[in-house]
Parts: structure tokens; sequence; C-alpha cells
């Protein structure tokens, strides 16, 4: 019978040459997410947990930096809030695997202290992911090797805007028939960006905003195939123009660049802008 | 063996000449594809499709200096192996070793279930 645990396999296989460094890496992040998105009725091993993450850490800095589990009481808080806020709502597995990467994160020691205590607003989960903002200059020397950068997808607005830490400043529905129904968010060194697609039908409507955090580092660029021109609605300077027929417009609220790229049409992308500004309002 | 590398930097040195002289053109692929560095050397590579996308990537990095008021390019850089789907392609690499004294710029490939556009980050004087 084999008895060892989850934890011990990996160690056992890489001690046996069984599996890379990248796959140990996986194995043990596929445990963390286990432990800390199962069911409510399940408790963490949050021995286990602390010991895999440790242990990913090791990996992960070639053992050249010591893990120090200095983050261990502001985990316990997150996971607090974390658990009552799934007693309200069964969340989603994709929203769950978030919850653990910032937990994962927190328990790397990449947020402080002031991060958890910072500015949040009355939601808890705007609190655990206004964090996100705040780490966001920390991830390229970790990550430099792979590039990638934190990354959640959800089709809903509850869980997007728990993810940015703030209100979406958009509507859920456009021009009273498209309807939002995915949500893309990254995480980059000075923003972080939140893609929204409404859907009607076959038909849609794609709206992207960079949340800038960092203003000195902050550049976009859009795609056009020709000099726009500048329009008023209802109040904002909105920058336009058009990729080969496909019409955009861009515009800035305070520290949120508004890029409307996917549009039925110019008319219906100005009457977008307006009911956008109008939600601000 | 010398042979070989010569020819080798000759056409990487090729590559890179034919990139410099082209001019970055919109795109019909990507709504959005930007680089961007900062001046501790962090760079930034995003891009947004119209079209969900199977396989989006950073196929080529080149690290360019100004010398004399012309862009050259010194070197090819690792690229962000990350490779995304759908959407959005979004990676950050750190190049602060390969920068010396000067301006640096970085080129780089984007490439959407094939089809390629490359861009260039913004300027940065180190």
């Amino acid at each position: 019978m084999n008895t060892e645990g989850p934890l011990e396999a990996i160690v056992n296989a890489v001690m046996r040459g069984e599996i890379s460094k990248s796959e140990a890496e996986r194995r043990l992040q596929a445990v963390i997410d286990e432990e800390l998105s199962g069911p409510l009725e399940k408790k963490a091993d949050r021995l286990l947990v602390d010991k895999c993450q440790s242990l990913l850490w090791t990996l992960k800095t070639n053992g050249q930096i010591p893990y120090v589990d200095h983050a261990s009481e502001n985990k316990q808080k997150l996971l607090q809030k974390l658990e009552a806020k799934k007693r309200e709502k069964q969340r989603s597995p994709a929203f769950r695997l978030a919850a653990a990467a910032v937990v994962l994160l927190l328990g790397l020691g990449f947020f402080s202290v002031q991060w958890l205590q910072g500015e949040s607003g009355n939601d808890q989960q705007q609190y655990i992911l206004y964090g996100s903002e705040v780490f966001a200059g920390r991830i390229p020397p970790v990550m430099a090797d792979f590039g990638e950068v934190s990354q959640f997808t959800t089709a809903s607005r509850e869980e997007a805007e728990a993810f940015l830490g703030v209100k979406l400043p958009v509507p859920s529905r456009l021009l009273g028939e498209y309807t939002a129904v995915q949500y893309d968010m990254s995480i980059l060194p000075y923003s972080t960006f939140c893609r929204v697609q409404y859907a009607c039908g076959e038909d849609r409507v794609v709206i992207h905003l960079d949340f800038v955090t960092n203003f000195e580092e902050f550049r976009t660029t859009f795609e056009q195939s020709r000099e726009g021109t500048e329009v008023e609605v209802a109040g904002a300077r909105v920058y336009t123009s058009d990729n080969r027929g496909r019409h955009f417009f861009v515009w800035t609220e305070e520290n949120v660049v508004y890029d409307l790229c996917v549009v039925p049409g110019y008319e219906e992308g100005l009457q977008i802008v307006n009911e956008i500004r109008r939600n601000e309002e | 063996m010398k042979k070989a590398m010569a020819l080798l930097l000759g056409f990487c040195v090729l590559l890179c000449s034919v990139g410099a002289l082209a001019e970055p053109r919109a795109d019909l692929v990507f709504t959005s594809a930007t680089i961007s560095l900062s001046s501790s050397g962090t760079c930034t590579f995003r891009a947004t499709t119209y079209d969900e996308k199977n396989r989006i990537e950073i196929t080529t990095v080149y690290l360019f200096k100004k010398t004399n008021g012309v862009w050259e390019c010194i070197c090819s850089l690792p690229r962000p192996t990350y490779v995304s789907s759908g959407f959005i392609y979004n990676a950050v690499m750190n190049y602060g070793d390969y920068m010396g004294d000067g301006m640096y710029r970085v080129q780089a490939m984007f490439n959407a279930d094939g089809h390629e556009a490359y861009r260039y980050s913004n300027g940065v004087d180190f």
C-alpha cells in the first residue's frame, strides 16, 4: 500500500530523477491549488500548503533566497475573508484558482502588510485584489525566464471587480442589447488591464480598460490606418479613428484609459461612448 | 567553424537591417501590439487581437542602440517563452543586463496563429 503523501511523492519523484524541475513546480502548484480551492467543508491542510510553497520557492529561486513565511498572519486574514465570502456564494473554479494564486503570492512574500491593510472598498474581494496593483512591479524579476504575468478570465462581473479591486466603470449592458459576457484581466508593471466583451447573438462589442498604476512607464498603442480626429462626447475628448474600416474610440478618465475597439459602426460607437460616460456620472 | 559563425552573424545583421528599414504599419489582426521599455530594463510586451487565436507569442526580440543618431541592431535577446491563446498576450522580461550606456530600444515580432507583426519599444537612455 502506498502511504506517501502528495508532497513526499513529488520529492521522491525528483530524487529518483523521474520528473523535471518544471514538472515538480507544476505538481507542487497543483497540490496548493487543490488544497486551497477545495469545498468549504474540506479544511485546507495549511501545513502541507506551507511546505509546498516553501519548496516551490526554493525551486523557483534555485535555493538562493531563503523562504521566510513572514506573511502567514496576512494569509490567515486573507483566508478568513475568502472563506467568509465563499460561504455567501459558491465560486467558479477559475475564481478559486485566482484566489489561490493570490494566497500563494502572499505566501511568497510579494505583498506587504501595507497592501493588506491599505485602501479597500466595502467588498472584501476588492480588498484582496487591491494588492494586485501594488505588487505589479515585482513580477518581472521572478518570472523573467518565462515572461508570463498574472491573468484571470471570468464571465462574472463581480469576480472581475474583485480581481481589479475597483468597480468597473462600464455598464453590464450596452445599447440595450449587448450583454457583457467575458472579462479578461492582466496585471502589468504599469497598469491593470481588463478586456470586456459584450455579445448580442453573433455580434460583439469590445472595450479595453487600462487602470494605470505607473504613469511614468505606461505605454499603449492602437492600430489605425490613418490619423484620427477628436470629438467631444458627454464632456470627454474622444480620439477616434479606424483600422481599415474598424472604428475605435479612445479616451481617458483619471487613471483609466478606455479603448472601445470593436463596435458595429461609427454611430453606434459614439452612442456607446455616450452610454459609458453617462454611466460614470 | 569561424566561417559558419561569421555567416550566422551576417545573417543576423541582415535580418536586423531589413527590420530596421521597414516601418510598422496598421494591422488587421491585432487591435494593439505594444512594447514598453522602462528605465530599469523591464520590457513589457502586450497585444490584443480582434478575433480569438489559438496561439499568440513573441517569436524574436532584438536590441537596438542609437549610435550617431542611427538605430543599430546590437544583438538578439531571449524572447518570452510564454504563449497565450484567446484575445490577449501579455509578457514581461527584464533586459537590464543587456544595456550599457546609451539609448536603447527593443524590436519584437508578435505572432498570432502565424500572422506576424513587428513593433518597436520606446527608446530609453541608460
